[in-house]
């Protein structure tokens, strides 16, 4: 151990002198256990506590140290210590090589009689193994899991479970005992010592078999929980456990939870199953010993499921939740209605409505927040304003204003007035993050927005707002935040009718005053004030120091010389797909013109013009780009597009779309009618990952379905010749990680009625089908 | 982890102990136990291993984490509280009490909107009377550090790398052996080292003998 090492532990625990006892202890003869187990704790807590990158140990000093341990195995019939030499071991699991010739020692306890530390030792077995030693531990997790010790039995499925990360099949061979632990109901370790009766009196000893007798059968959770996760592709299977799943034989409230949520899934999946999850929910929500957290699961899934019948039932339970003592059920309770509030019944919403305005002064913040917010949602007229009211000057922290400014957002064109006061007092205290000021800016613009829509607003009201904001971006430290509220000023103070120059003289000291972003958007805002402002942004383009406010005022100029509002079009929001596709073609055209070193013409591209090579030049521009960088970063890329694929918009499929016109050639004519969401049509654990869009063109009646596959190969080695169905388009070969696309007309390879389709490979010439769901 | 897999056994990512200047005292942070190996594997072939984003893999994000929860804490914290309360950081779910002068925390592994907060409380509230009865009633500082092998054995019982093993206090006590009394050899008959006394003094604490 360093010097700098020695040091760093000086304050808490000397590392050091620890490592030295150690050794030193352990191989004493005999061992005296006590000393042992203290410092093995003292041992435990320096590994756990440290806060530093290297490892406290160096391998050499981690070797001796492991070696000493594991002389303490030599030292049998010793539980106290045993337990903490375990502890230690799976401690040292994650930081040392070593650790794995314990592995015999684990074992030899796996298979004793002793039902302390057998657990210890079952959980402590899968920390040594790897992937390769994985199928050594079959057969005493097997035997493990039968037992009758319920402590046993959930190590070994708790094990089982972790070793899913490595060894899939090592755990799919124990699926039958895992099965036929479900329903079981295992005692409790047995007290280890037979009582003399003689120590204790009748009373006694019947409070202590009752204690014995107190038992959670905390197996069953774990076992369903990794049949389950065993079975997950196999509905049938799936269903069979549910059925197993007597609620009179199943009473650990873990599993009840388990089998709740399992039962969710099945639904979600497949909405025609709904029958099999009423008898639960009808248990969880009016079983008589039914515990809080089964309770809210219940309701979770009745609003999820939209149940509507349900409700009110669910409303019931949920209000006893508010009232009950526990902080966690308040608050679970309290979102949930405030996330699903929009479903209920103006009855049901104020039914509960009473019950969450007695939250609404509960100390814990997080509490409180959710159930103004809800009261928000579900308000009235005449509550609002007090509500709002009552919020000012409460000294609210910041995670709490941003969750109450979304409600309000939602209600701001109804009540403007009292939240705008709230809103702007916000905004102008000196304290609050960014976060927040721009929620506020957002909850802001959506008022004006809607108003340029319907003109509900007066105008003096729609100036006290703008003079506020004018007074705000005096002192206002957030640059993001400034630029969007002269944005703001620009866009909405040149539609007052009255005399704006109060807004040009604000806008225009910020010119003066700040750094080149907010000069840039000051600018902008400053061209919407043409009569006024015009002799400004002259000097501005010539004045200015930084490249972009002097380009943006020249633009500016121009425009306005040109009497062309058109110039500088404010991007419409719902064409954002549009434009950024332009976008990009707009930039691929700049950079090719800029290596031609012509610098004659530039021909900027129509709006919505594209051509197939130069997207495919895009990309592949991008893909070069996205080699060169890290690999943090392509995965981040990875996400990205993953995350693309998820929302809908979705730019890829207008590289898609050219794509299909590019391959076929007959629809150049007929328009684009359709285009689905990308949907998966396989788990994601299976050989092959297949997502299909569908693409529908039409012409002069002529409907023709194009389907858009993306496959990737998840499995270690290439395969070859992969075709869809019978469709003559023929992928030559796919490597391992690989994706990729596939375009086949629907006409030619789809039966109405298939629920599974099939995609046929080859792997070193054997021809191979996989099935997968169907569109 | 599969943390957005609301059947996932993965229920607790992290189970800390801060004294009242918000250093831990105690902390685990979980994932699967395979995860932490692989990164201790690729951590010797290179030496540069802290980008990993896992808080249960980087160390300076756990400190991160403890700083940030404990100023959160602090915050909205009223000081003669004694409850459990819950705060939410980062979309986790974070349930804390503050026992003398220690404060236990215990953060949510899924998003706060796939936790179910109840149950989360019932782990932790399974730890702390854990404690509370093996340390019989005095879960402070000092004692802690005196019985550190007792706190630890208990999260031990009671959370397997973030799957909830055991909830039931008395379950839990029931598992946990003490040490010895007398410092010399061992006596097979003891029944103290074999979890035994503590069922006993938990059923006397139960029933208030």
């Amino acid at each position: 151990m360093s010097a700098k090492t020695y040091k760093r532990f000086n304050d808490s625990e000397d590392s050091m002198a620890v490592f030295q006892d150690c050794l030193t202890t352990f191989n004493e003869s005999p061992v005296n256990p006590n000393k042992c187990r203290k410092l093995l704790s003292k041992l435990y807590r320096l590994i756990i506590n440290s806060v530093s990158y290297e490892p406290i140990f160096k391998p050499q000093e981690a070797t001796s140290l492991f070696f000493s341990i594991s002389k303490l195995f030599q030292h049998q019939d010793n539980d106290s210590l045993r337990q903490m030499v375990y502890l230690v071991i799976k401690e040292l699991s994650s930081m040392s090589d070593d650790i794995l010739m314990a592995t015999a020692s684990i074992m030899k306890d796996i298979q004793s009689q002793d039902s302390i530390i057998k657990p210890n030792a079952i959980r402590s077995l899968v920390r040594v193994l790897d992937s390769s030693t994985a199928l050594t531990a079959e057969r005493l997790l097997k035997s493990s899991i039968i037992s009758s010790n319920n402590d046993i039995s959930s190590a070994a499925l708790v094990s089982a479970y972790h070793l899913l990360e490595i060894s899939e099949p090592t755990s799919k061979r124990l699926i039958n005992e895992t099965v036929e632990t479900i329903d079981s109901k295992k005692s409790n370790g047995k007290l280890p010592i037979k009582l003399p009766a003689s120590d204790l009196n009748s009373e006694e000893f019947e409070k202590l078999q009752y204690y014995s007798a107190h038992n959670t059968h905390m197996s069953q959770y774990h076992s369903l929980a990794l049949a389950s996760s065993l079975k997950k592709n196999d509905e049938m299977g799936l269903l069979k456990l549910i059925k197993q799943c007597d609620p009179t034989t199943v009473d650990n409230p873990f599993a009840r939870m388990e089998i709740l949520r399992l039962c969710h899934r099945l639904v979600l999946k497949n909405s025609s199953k709904i029958d099999i999850i009423l008898p639960y929910l009808d248990w969880s929500l009016n079983g008589s010993s039914t515990n809080n957290f089964i309770v809210l699961e219940g309701c979770k899934i009745i609003f999820n499921l939209k149940l509507r019948d349900m409700y009110p039932a669910a409303i019931d339970r949920l209000s006893y939740l508010i009232n009950d003592r526990a902080i966690s059920s308040k608050f679970a309770a309290v979102r949930l209605v405030s996330d699903y509030c929009h479903l209920l019944t103006p009855e049901l919403a104020n039914s509960i409505a009473a019950d969450i305005e007695v939250l609404v002064n509960n100390e814990n913040k997080s509490v409180s927040s959710y159930a103004i917010s809800t009261l928000l949602k579900i308000g009235n007229s005449d509550n609002i304003e007090s509500l709002v009211n009552g919020l000012k000057g409460s000294g609210m922290s910041d995670d709490f204003k941003i969750i109450l400014i979304d409600s309000l957002a939602g209600l701001i064109n109804r009540f403007p007035k009292v939240i705008v006061d709230f809103l702007l007092d916000g905004l102008k205290s000196h304290e609050g993050s960014n976060l927040l000021k721009n929620k506020i800016v957002d909850c802001l613009s959506i008022l004006f927005e809607n108003d340029s829509m319907n003109n509900t607003l007066d105008e003096t009201f729609k100036i006290n707002i703008l003079e506020s904001l004018c007074d705000f971006i005096e002192d206002c430290e957030y640059t993001d935040v400034l630029a969007r509220v002269i944005y703001l000023l620009g866009e909405y103070g040149s539609k007052i009718s009255i005399d704006s120059s109060v807004f040009v003289r604000h806008i225009y000291n910020r010119i003066n005053l700040e750094n080149s972003i907010i000069r840039a958007a000051a600018v902008t805002a400053l061209a919407k004030f043409p009569n006024i402002t015009e002799p400004l942004l002259k000097n501005i383009a010539k004045n200015d120091l930084d490249d972009e406010v002097r380009d943006r005022a020249v633009i500016c100029v121009s425009t306005l010389n040109h009497q062309n509002d058109n110039l500088i079009p404010s991007v419409d929001p719902n064409n954002l797909i549009h434009s950024d596709r332009y976008l990009r073609i707009l930039e691929l055209r700049m950079n090719k013109y800029s290596e031609k070193n012509d610098f004659s013409n530039f021909d900027i591209p129509a709006e919505y013009e594209i051509d197939i090579k130069e997207i495919e030049a895009d990309q592949d521009m991008k893909a070069n780009l996205e080699s060169n960088h890290l690999d943090e970063f392509t995965n981040e890329a990875d996400e990205s597009s993953q995350s693309a694929d998820d929302g809908n918009i979705n730019p890829s499929d207008s590289i898609l779309e050219a794509k299909i016109r590019h391959k076929y050639t007959d629809l150049t004519e007929s328009v684009l009618n359709e285009v689905t969401k990308s949907k998966k049509l396989t788990d994601s654990t299976s050989e092959f990952l297949i997502s299909c869009q569908r693409f529908i063109f039409e012409l002069n009646d002529n409907t023709e379905e194009i389907l858009a596959f993306k496959i990737e190969n998840t499995m270690d080695f290439p395969v070859q010749n992969i075709k869809i169905l019978d469709d003559d388009n023929i992928i030559e070969n796919i490597e391992p990680q690989e994706k990729v696309e596939l375009l086949v007309k629907a006409d030619n390879v789809v039966l109405e009625n298939d629920k599974y389709w099939s995609l046929s490979f080859e792997v070193d010439d054997f021809e191979e089908i996989f099935e997968f769901n169907a569109l | 982890m599969e943390s957005n897999n609301p059947l996932s056994l993965y229920t607790i990512s992290s189970f800390v102990i801060l004294n009242d200047k918000g250093r831990r005292v105690f902390n685990k942070y979980y994932t699967n136990p395979f995860i932490k190996y692989q990164h201790y594997e690729k951590s010797k072939e290179t030496s540069n291993t802290q980008a990993s984003e896992d808080l249960s893999l980087n160390k300076k994000k756990q400190v991160e984490y403890e700083k940030s929860v404990f100023k959160k804490i602090k915050e909205q914290h009223i000081s003669h509280n004694k409850d459990i309360e819950l705060l939410v950081l980062d979309t986790k779910t974070i349930i804390y009490q503050k026992v003398n002068d220690l404060y236990f925390v215990m953060q949510s592994n899924s998003s706060s909107q796939n936790t179910n907060e109840i149950l989360l409380q019932a782990v932790f509230e399974g730890i702390i009377k854990s404690l509370d009865l093996l340390l019989d009633g005095s879960v402070d500082f000092a004692t802690i550090i005196d019985n550190y092998d007792l706190l630890a054995l208990v999260v031990d019982e009671a959370i397997d790398d973030g799957i909830v093993l055991q909830f039931d206090e008395s379950c839990i006590v029931n598992r946990i052996t003490l040490m010895t009394e007398d410092e010399g050899q061992i006596n097979l008959n003891n029944i103290a080292e074999k979890g035994f006394k503590s069922a006993w003094g938990f059923a006397k604490n139960r029933f208030s003998l």
